[in-house]
This record gives C-alpha cells, sequence and structure tokens, in this order.
C-alpha cells in the first residue's frame, strides 16, 4: 500500500529532475567529481580492477615464496631491494606481502567492484529512479574511497614497509610499533585507511538503503525488485549496523599504539628484551570486535554475488529463478544470523566451551539458508534451455565453487573439527572458495553482463570464454589442493615452512599449486585486454542485447543523465517473467502493461 | 493495486517532492543514528569487558559534569521548543530558541573541557590508568560528534536569521534533522 500512496508523488520529482539534468556539466563535474550514480559505480569499478591488479601481484610473490621458498630471484631482488635482500626474500616482507594482499582484495578489490561498483551503477536502474536518495554524498564516499585506497598504498613506502599483522590486525603484533617492521608505520596507516574505508562504505550505505526504500518507480513493490536489488539492501544494512565497531576498536589500537593505553595490550609483555609498560589489556577484546564487522563483512560480499548471479540465471535459461520468495526470505535471514556467529572465527581463542557450543550451534544454522539458497540456483537451470554465453559461464562457475566452498564451511563451523584445522590451509582453501571465488566469478559474471549497458559496447565472447576456462580450472586446483594442505597441518602465514620436516611431502603440492596460480593471475591479461579494447572497438550494443526483463535494460545503453528520459518507467509485474505460455516472445520486460501480456507474479 | 492510485487524490506537486526529501533526509538520519548506536555499543561492551580486569581503578569524575549534562538537556529542550515554534510559522520564538540551543551547546564543550582540565591539573591524563583512557575517548568521540551538530545548529542559526521559511522546505528539514541529531547527542 505504502508504494501506492507514494507513487502519485514522484511526477512532481521527475519535473525537477529532468530540469537539473538538462544543463550540460563540464568535464570534470561529469566525468571527475560526479554526483551521477552511474560515473561514480565506473569510478568504483576501475579503482577495484585496479587494486586487484596491486592485489594480484602481491599474490604472484606469495606463490613464489611457498613454491620455490628462499629461491634466488636476481630480477626481483632489483625492483624491490627492500623486500628481497641478495634476491632471497625476507621474512618480514613476506608477512606484511600476505597481510596487504587479504587487505586489498577483501576492502579493496571486492568492496569496491562488487559492492561499491555494481550496487551504485544498479540500484538506481533497477528499482527505477534517476540517481541515488544522496548524489551529494555518494560522491564524497568515492572519493574518501579513493583516498583510503591511497593511503593503504601509500604504506608501502614509509620506513619499515606494510602493515605485517595479517588483514585482521590482531594485536600486540599490531598494538606495539616496535615489534616487527611493518608495526610501524604501515601499521598506522592501515588503521587510518581502514577508518577512511568504513566511513565510506556508511555512506554508501546509507544511499543504498534510502534509494531502495524511498526511490523506488510507480508499482515497484519491494517483492517486485530484483534478488540483485535486495541483495544489496541486506548487505547495506549489515554494512550500517557491524561496521561502526570496528572505528570503535581502531580507535582504541591507535591510542593503544601512540597514547600508552592498555586497551588490547596485557601485562608483561616482553618486546625485544624489554618488558612493555602496558597492563591489563585484553588481545582477545580486538578479535571480538575485529570479527563482528569481519563475518557480516563476508556476507556484504557474498550475498551481492549471490543476487547477481540469481539475475543472470533466468536471463540464460529462459525461465524464471526458482523460489524468488524463498530466496528473499534466505537473504534476510542469512542477514539476521551473520551479526550473531562471529565468535566461529574465535575457537581455539580458549572460550567457554558452552560459548563455542552457541556459535557452533548458530554457524550451523546459517549454513540452512545458504544450502536453500544454492539449491535453489541449481533448481533454476532444472528444465531451462541453457545459453552458454559467458556471464552465465562464470554464473555456473559461482555455483560450483559455492557448493565446494560451502561444503568445507561446514568442517570450520563446527568448533570440534575447527580445533584441527584452525588457521591451517583448509581455512585459506575455503574462504578463497567462498569470499575469494565466489565473488570474483560473480564479478567477471556481472562485468561481462552489464558492460553493454555500461558502455554500450559488447565485449569479446570468445576471448570471454578463453577466460572463463583459464580461471575456473586452475582457481579450482589451487584452493581445493589447499584443503588436502590444511588436513596434512601447513598453518597459514608461515614463511619457513619447509623447516618442519612433516610439511617437507607438501613441497610438490606446492610447486603445482604456484605453477597453477602463475596461470589464473596471467589469465587476467586475457580479461584485461578483452575489457580495453572492447572500451574502444567492441561491437556497439542494443538496449536490451540479452533480452532481459528488468527496468535497466528499458533505459539506453549507456543510459543518459537521468537514466530512463521524460517519465520514469512504471512497474506491472515481478523481474522473472520468461516464457510464459501462451506468448510469442520468451520474456516479458517489467515495463509491459497487463493488458498486454498476463502477470504471472 | 495500480488502479487505485488513479483515484488517489493528487497532492501539490511542490509539496510531494518537498514530503519525498523530507522523508529522505529522515530516514538517512536515523540511519545514521543506527550506526552511532553501534559505535558507542561498541565502546561500551569493551569498556563493561576492561572493567573486569585487575587494575581497573575508577576515577573520581570533577563535579562540573553535572553541570554540564544540565545544559545539554536545556539546549536540547531550547532546540525542541524552536523546531515546534518553526513548524508553527512562530518565527521569532524559533529563532531564539534555535541560537540558546547553539549557546548552550557552545557551552557544554567550554565545560567538558575544563573537565579534561581539572583531570590533567590532578594529574590523570589519557594512559594513567584504564577507565581515565575510556574517559578521555569517549567524551571525545561524543564531543567531535556535538561539534558536527553545533556546525549543523550555527548554520540553521544564519539560514534562520536570513529569513529562509522555518515552517517547510530545506531550513525546516535541517533543523528536523538536527534537533533529530542533537537529541540522540543529549540521550548519549
Amino acid at each position: 500500500m505504502v508504494d501506492v500512496l507514494v507513487a502519485p508523488d514522484r511526477e512532481a520529482e521527475v519535473g525537477t529532475l529532468v530540469e537539473e539534468h538538462e544543463e550540460q556539466p563540464g568535464f570534470v563535474r561529469r566525468y571527475i567529481f560526479s554526483t551521477d550514480h552511474k560515473i561514480i559505480g565506473i569510478q568504483y569499478i576501475l579503482t577495484g580492477l585496479f587494486m586487484a591488479v596491486v592485489g594480484t601481484l602481491l599474490a604472484v610473490l606469495i606463490r613464489l615464496q611457498l613454491g620455490w621458498p628462499e629461491q634466488q630471484w636476481p630480477l626481483l631482488g632489483r625492483v624491490l631491494p627492500g623486500g628481497f635482500t641478495d634476491g632471497v626474500m625476507g621474512p618480514e616482507f613476506y608477512l606484511a606481502l600476505v597481510t596487504m594482499h587479504g587487505t586489498i582484495m577483501v576492502f579493496f578489490f571486492v568492496s569496491y567492484v562488487l559492492v561499491s561498483g555494481f550496487g551504485n551503477y544498479l540500484i538506481p536502474l533497477q528499482v527505477g529512479a534517476r540517481d541515488m536518495a544522496y548524489p551529494f554524498l555518494n560522491m564524497l564516499s568515492y572519493w574518501v574511497a579513493f583516498l583510503s585506497a591511497g593511503v593503504m598504498l601509500a604504506s608501502f613506502f614509509v620506513t619499515g614497509g606494510a602493515a605485517a599483522a595479517g588483514w585482521t590486525s590482531y594485536p600486540p603484533l599490531s598494538a606495539v610499533p616496535t615489534a616487527v617492521p611493518g608495526s610501524g608505520w604501515g601499521q598506522t596507516l592501515w588503521i587510518l585507511s581502514m577508518a577512511l574505508f568504513i566511513a565510506s562504505f556508511t555512506m554508501s550505505s546509507l544511499n543504498f538503503v534510502a534509494t531502495i526504500f524511498c526511490l523506488r518507480a510507480r508499482g515497484m513493490a519491494m517483492m517486485r525488485m530484483s534478488l540483485t536489488v535486495w541483495s544489496f539492501f541486506i548487505s547495506a544494512i549489515l554494512g550500517l549496523l557491524a561496521f561502526p565497531p570496528l572505528t570503535a576498536a581502531a580507535v582504541m589500537l591507535l591510542f593503544d599504539r601512540h597514547f600508552g593505553t592498555s586497551f588490547f595490550l596485557p601485562s608483561g609483555l616482553v618486546v625485544a628484551n624489554e618488558v612493555l609498560p602496558h597492563q591489563g589489556g585484553s588481545p582477545l577484546l580486538w578479535q571480538h570486535l575485529f570479527w563482528f564487522l569481519g563475518h557480516p563483512e563476508v556476507y556484504v560480499l557474498i550475498l551481492p554475488a549471490l543476487g547477481i548471479a540469481c539475475d543472470i540465471l533466468p536471463v540464460f535459461t529462459r525461465k524464471p529463478v526458482f523460489g524468488y520468495r524463498i530466496q528473499v526470505y534466505n537473504l534476510v535471514a542469512v542477514g539476521v544470523l551473520s551479526m550473531v556467529v562471529w565468535g566461529h572465527h574465535m575457537f581455539v581463542s580458549g572460550m567457554s566451551p558452552f560459548s563455542g557450543e552457541y556459535f557452533t550451534l548458530v554457524t550451523l544454522l546459517i549454513t540452512i539458508p545458504m544450502t536453500i539458497f544454492g539449491v535453489n540456483m541449481i533448481a533454476s537451470l532444472w528444465g531451462g534451455r541453457l545459453l552458454l554465453a559467458t556471464p552465465m559461464l562464470f554464473t555456473l562457475g559461482v555455483i560450483a565453487f559455492f557448493g565446494t566452498g560451502g561444503f568445507g564451511g561446514l568442517f570450520l563451523g563446527n568448533a570440534t573439527a575447527d580445533m584441527q584445522l584452525h588457521d591451517t590451509y583448509f581455512v585459506v582453501g575455503h574462504f578463497h572458495f567462498m569470499i575469494g571465488g565466489v565473488t570474483l566469478l560473480a564479478t567477471f559474471a556481472g562485468i561481462y553482463f552489464w558492460f553493454p549497458k555500461m558502455f554500450g559496447r559488447s565485449m569479446s565472447e570468445a576471448w570471454g570464454k578463453v577466460h572463463f576456462w583459464l580461471t575456473f580450472i586452475p582457481f579450482f586446483i589451487v584452493f581445493f589442493m589447499q584443503h588436502f594442505l590444511g588436513l596434512q597441518g601447513m598453518p597459514r602465514r608461515y614463511y619457513a615452512f619447509t623447516s618442519y620436516e612433516f610439511l617437507q611431502t607438501t613441497m610438490g603440492q606446492n610447486v603445482v599449486i604456484s605453477i597453477a596460480a602463475l596461470v589464473l593471475m596471467g589469465a587476467q591479461l586475457v580479461f584485461l585486454a578483452n575489457f580495453f579494447s572492447s572500451l574502444a572497438r567492441g561491437r556497439r550494443a542494443e538496449a536490451n542485447p540479452w533480452r532481459a526483463t528488468t527496468l535497466e535494460w528499458a533505459a539506453e545503453s549507456p543510459p543518459p543523465h537521468g537514466n530512463f528520459g521524460r517519465t520514469l518507467p512504471v512497474v506491472h509485474r515481478w523481474p522473472y517473467e520468461y516464457s510464459v505460455e501462451g506468448l510469442e516472445a520468451d520474456y516479458t520486460p517489467q515495463t509491459v502493461s497487463p493488458r498486454e501480456a498476463p502477470v504471472t507474479a | 493495486m495500480i488502479q487505485q492510485s488513479a483515484t488517489f487524490p493528487r497532492p501539490h506537486a511542490a509539496d510531494a517532492e518537498s514530503a519525498l526529501r523530507d522523508d529522505v533526509v529522515q530516514l538517512g538520519v536515523w540511519m545514521f543514528l543506527a550506526t552511532l548506536v553501534m559505535l558507542f555499543a561498541a565502546f561500551t561492551s569493551a569498556y563493561i569487558v576492561r572493567r573486569s580486569a585487575s587494575d581497573w581503578t575508577p576515577l573520581e569524575l570533577p563535579g562540573i559534569l553535572w553541570v554540564n549534562t544540565v545544559a545539554l538537556l536545556a539546549s536540547s529542550g531550547a532546540l525542541e521548543r524552536a523546531r515546534v515554534a518553526g513548524r508553527r510559522g512562530r518565527v521569532s520564538s524559533a529563532r531564539r530558541g534555535l541560537a540558546t540551543a547553539a549557546a548552550l551547546g557552545l557551552a557544554f564543550l567550554a565545560g567538558q573541557l575544563a573537565a579534561w582540565q581539572e583531570l590533567a591539573a590532578r594529574g590523570v591524563y589519557v594512559p594513567t590508568n584504564p577507565h581515565s583512557s575510556f574517559f578521555y575517548i569517549l567524551t571525545a568521540t561524543h564531543g567531535v560528534h556535538v561539534v558536527a551538530g553545533l556546525g549543523l545548529l550555527v548554520y540553521a542559526v544564519t539560514r534562520a536569521w536570513n529569513g529562509a521559511p522555518l515552517d517547510h522546505g530545506p531550513t525546516a528539514r535541517l533543523m528536523t534533522a538536527s534537533t533529530t541529531f542533537w537529541h540522540f547527542l543529549v540521550g548519549l
């Protein structure tokens, strides 16, 4: 009912906004300090892709050390004299690599491209709005995000190098500036960059929620929104509630480091043969505050990946997504549960067995909606006419990774098994499938799928397929094998793992993983080449090249400022009207009136 | 559903746009407050955890804090009166209320600084003991938000004095938003 009441009011807004959009802003206002959600979305995507290249180069170095430990690389020694002594990688540098690879990929690649990038680009288009609810805040959010990425990159160039306490920055390592070289300025910049990131993400999330609540087009009831929009909606709410506690923790960590407080530093800590003056603090407190952000964060990232997958599936099966309503309820259930499971990252922290039991229980509970979600995605394929275009291949990859990675999660979610597997490569393999693989493949699926809308040109299908297979197969080899390294007891983040006799047998496996990883990373060059050459020379795309139903395809490719011309679209049906019996076309866009085609949902 | 909307009385276009903007701004303020609740909840839970450690020594807080609390409460009351007066079109009363609220807010900040000075004079600094660390960080975080709130108030005061209408439009929205925000800070 609320929709119906708000709907007529919208006419007024249409009028003023069109006028606003008629004046042509200059180049700077249009492409650099733009308040247009589409430009901001593309800015986020390009920034995120740049950070991904940086993160990938770090991963190359990590794999070199793990595949060929302490090998001499004279050329690298000359390029990176700080990290290599006589061409051999130093252990401190390795720790900084691991830390920065994790931080950059989680916060600056996946968050920027998948959540902020696609979120900004798609939400107004898919709900039928002209822009975000607070366009200025949106621009501010991008530039704060840009600054945050800049500060993080700058930390490579300060004395002592980048932060080295892991992407989770556990104290005391992160709280004592003298602990390791990377605990110096690198760590301080890390904290500041994270605070900026959270501020920027909060601004984006405010925009996402307000736009979805207030600016939907006439007829766009909540239960007519695409699953992409639903997933952004839930993940934005999670971001608003889960991220601020880390700001609080970051402030306290900063005070511990620079102003002599003891929030996280316990008594009697000895660093470099000196007893530190701190006393009474609790390092575990940081872990709680970090994971209170950290766990919802993984859902903030993976829910949009799943939402995007659910929107691409029907287009390439030509049938509705299976169980739309159930999928929405699943997203809500996962959102709620994700706030109360953070302790499963801390099973070995000496928590009471009762807490362990509780966190095991809620973690296993959250697998129920997630499993239903996955099964519904498989059911969406059932009986469909599969068209194996590049976006569809990547979406099928999402389902495969989601199933494989999720299976490993069952072991880790259970305190008893986790005690054995904690901090081993089993964990590394697991989260790379989920927060790494599912999100990565969904990002690619989204880019191949919406590229024609964003730039008015299509990407090469042939190269897209090459890119898919060269990504999917090596990725699977790398991270599936890492599960077995973990079962053999190989701990994560160890530089000199070869010093342990029982790990000598893993050397061969590590070489195979490193080679597969190098193939995987090399394959991304195919993507970059395809992306940029398609920008310049790709085939011109029409408004709706995939014959899809959602609102963004009703706009031109690329959509003009204000998105929809003089009048906003009116929505008459749900977003998955495919292959309705008795109709000639196998799809009916959301804007088609009930007089022309029956409404099925 | 859709047919129904056609028979719904269509409000005046400008009013409708303004009402939509009202909703959007109000929703934004409430969501922002939700994030602040989580921020302070994190500090509070850390406080509770840390208090159970053996080195916790309670701090004797300066008496002026009570005066500050009263000042901030009074400021909130004045702002609420100004908002109501503004909505009813009583301009001068609204202006006076706004100015009083801003002045009392400034007084609060001055009082907090005085409290810090008193503590420092007693030799209690940030790292002295965990209670003082929390006291300084919490009051500083709160203070930063009060400064932001004051910024909004001063902006509202100048707009009100320059004759912007207070019963509708951007300034009224600004007043409602800053009032909500201000009440929240007082509550903290």
